[in-house]
């Protein structure tokens, strides 16, 4: 059960990602190097982090690089714990002492007002006794520090701080911002004196329009020594390539077999749903037009004919087009193809090509009162009610030969247009092209004869009829199925 | 005799012993709770509590060890197994917690042992016993080592007492 719990946990996820990043699963959240850390991260919230060169502030944008970074932390390794301090206002201020939530940290780093002056060494002595002191002495230690701000004391202080740092066994990342210029010498040497068996870092970020968390995204910082890690927060903020190694999801294999399971699975879901859909466009051979989204259209025909009268038939044959539309992921063109192979199946006699010219004539028919296929509301299941339609274009066929290729060219040329543009769109495009056609009484008589439980004396019908053309008195009304007679 | 405990098995002789009522045990550690400070591989700290392994410091010649005990207990002597650059000093610090470089160097320690080639091969050290009557944990500071190097290395370190407060299931018998 908890197997099938986490699948669908983690199918869930990976669909969204995967629909998100269109189809490319790169990148989801994943478990790799699952180092024990407490991390205790130093915000600079002196008086130069109103500026603006970091959109839209430099504070703005460190808050939003402490979300990132908490998050990766305590996602490589849920029992890692995060701590957050500010370094400058009235002194050093402990915002969050070590936690694992991710919660906390986000919305107490709000509440840190800007001012002061930075003072750079204090801050980190403060992080180090936090983490002295810290629950799990298996935890490594670590102090992420953000300096935006000129460092006041001078290179030899902080080596001797750096110094003392690592024999405690203190790792430091530092990210240099702002006034990176000026402090590049000072935090270099900070981190030369820290940095035990390259697990101190700095990042310098120039000056420019970038935004400081998609930076960091692709840092060591996050991304770990070797680089092959880190999809976890490139997962949660952008979205976009994610180490590919083992199982082309990074360690998974190694790191959590489970989940790496359960994301092969949900891979295989995501494209079996896929195959299934162009199995399933295809697959309309019974329905005739747009047998894939028949039952979206049986069904908002069913509440249509519900809510009775002609007017609002017309818009709902235009939101039945749109459901069309919006139901047909595959895309339109698929629409085309799918009546295309609907009415070859159902006139296995007819030649291909006239198989096109009836794929675009049964659109006449659906949408000549602007009307879906014609399920009555006091007939038979709507399913079977789209069976007509097939029929109808066997009629329409014969009838088109019967009343002479100048119907047949109509028809032709409207095919030529439909089969280049998206069927939807070509069922709004195709009726000022239907006008043309309707004005043909005969044909327009055939086809509404053809078309069963339509009567042809329904006002409405004629009423139609009228507009689209001249109308023989004699001409049979028919009931209209398309106008969804209430 | 001391503490109600009865006399059993072999009574040694030496002034520390005598207060002593029974053969210390070896005392067990809680290595989730260990932890040492400039090592140059921390995880090394589990094998060298465990029986046999290798523990070199890192920047420089010392080391800070915190050694937490499963329960509290009252230590008798400690045996270090170690190489040449073998700690000359120990200063033994108890019932510290979170231990660091600038605390150990502050603060007197609650014993200082010295230690000569001779101790280097496992002779288990006696320590000042009522000194060490209830400790849960354990720091051992060494300042430098024996060759004067920058490295320090140590092999083996295991720790002899008595568990406080525990039920001594051999002596468990039924009243009347």
């Amino acid at each position: 059960v908890w197997a099938a719990e986490a699948l669908e946990g983690a199918a869930f996820y990976c669909t969204v990602s995967c629909t998100s990043l269109a189809g490319d699963c790169a990148a989801l959240p994943l478990l790799h190097s699952m180092v024990l850390e407490a991390s205790f991260l130093c915000v600079d919230n002196s008086n130069f982090m109103r500026n603006g060169d970091f959109a839209p502030s430099r504070m703005e944008a460190q808050l939003d690089a402490v979300n990132l970074l908490s998050g990766a932390k305590t996602q490589s390794n849920p029992e890692n714990t995060v701590g957050l301090l500010s370094t400058a206002g009235k002194g050093i201020e402990v915002q969050v002492a070590l936690t694992a939530d991710v919660g906390k940290i986000l919305s107490l780093s709000h509440g840190i007002t800007i001012g002061g002056e930075a003072n750079l060494s204090a801050g980190i002595q403060v992080a180090q006794l936090s983490l002295k002191h810290r629950q799990n002495k298996n935890q490594r230690q670590r102090i992420i520090v953000f300096v935006g701000s000129p460092v006041k004391e001078d290179e030899a202080a902080l080596v001797k701080l750096g110094k003392k740092l690592k024999k405690n066994s203190v790792a430091v990342d530092i990210i240099n911002f702002g006034e990176e210029a000026e402090n590049a010498a000072k935090l270099e040497a900070l981190l030369n004196a820290v940095n035990s068996d390259d697990n101190s870092h700095l990042v310098t970020v120039p000056p420019g329009p970038h935004v400081l968390s998609d930076i960091l995204l692709s840092s060591p910082i996050i991304q770990g020594e070797d680089g092959a890690a880190a999809a976890v927060a490139a997962a949660a903020a952008t979205g976009g390539g994610g180490g590919d190694g083992f199982a082309e999801f990074g360690v998974d294999p190694n790191m959590d077999p489970e989940f790496a399971y359960a994301l092969r699975i949900s891979m295989e879901e995501e494209r079996a749903r896929q195959e299934a859909e162009a199995a399933k466009a295809s697959d309309g051979d019974k329905e005739a037009s747009g047998a894939g989204d028949a039952e979206p259209q049986s069904s908002s025909e069913g509440a249509m004919s519900e809510a009775g009268g002609a007017a609002p038939r017309s818009t709902e044959g235009a939101a039945e087009a749109e459901s069309m539309e919006t139901d047909t992921s595959g895309g339109e063109l698929d629409e085309a193809s799918l009546l295309e192979a609907a009415l070859a199946m159902s006139m296995p006699t007819e030649a291909a090509a006239t198989a096109a010219v009836t794929t675009p004539v049964a659109k006449p028919p659906a949408t000549t009162p602007d009307a879906p296929p014609p399920p009555r509301p006091d007939n038979v299941p709507t399913e079977t009610e789209t069976t007509p339609v097939p029929v109808v274009d066997d009629v329409d066929m014969a009838d088109a030969d019967e009343d002479g290729d100048e119907a047949m060219q109509l028809a032709l040329a409207m095919s030529m247009s439909q089969a280049s543009e998206p069927a939807p769109a070509a069922a709004p495009a195709a009726t000022p092209d239907l006008t043309s056609v309707l004005s043909d009484a005969s044909f327009l008589q055939s086809v509404l004869g053809s078309l069963p439980g339509v009567d042809p004396n329904d006002p409405r019908i004629q009423s139609v009829l009228n507009s689209a053309g001249a109308l023989p008195a004699e001409k049979d009304e028919q009931d209209s199925d398309e106008k969804k007679g209430s | 005799m001391i503490n109600g405990i009865p006399i059993n098995g072999i009574q040694s002789t030496g002034a520390e012993s005598k207060l002593v009522s029974s053969k210390p045990v070896e005392l067990s550690v809680d290595l989730r709770r260990c932890e040492v400070l400039n090592a140059s591989d921390p995880g090394s700290l589990a094998a060298v509590l465990q029986g046999g392994g290798e523990l070199s410091s890192d920047c420089d010649e010392q080391l800070l060890i915190t050694v937490a005990f499963t329960t509290p207990v009252k230590l008798f002597s400690i045996s270090v197994k170690a190489p040449a650059n073998a700690p000359s000093e120990l200063h033994l610090f108890s019932n510290r917690t979170s231990m660091a470089f600038e605390d150990a160097e502050g603060m007197p320690p609650t014993q200082t042992i010295a230690l000569t080639s001779t101790h280097v091969a496992g002779t288990p050290v006696p320590v000042q016993y009522v000194k060490f009557q209830n400790v849960s944990t354990l720091s051992i500071f060494i300042p430098s080592n024996q060759e004067e190097t920058d490295v320090t290395t140590l092999h083996q370190l295991r720790f002899d007492g008595h568990p406080i407060a525990t039920t001594n299931m051999s002596e468990l018998k039924k009243m009347g």
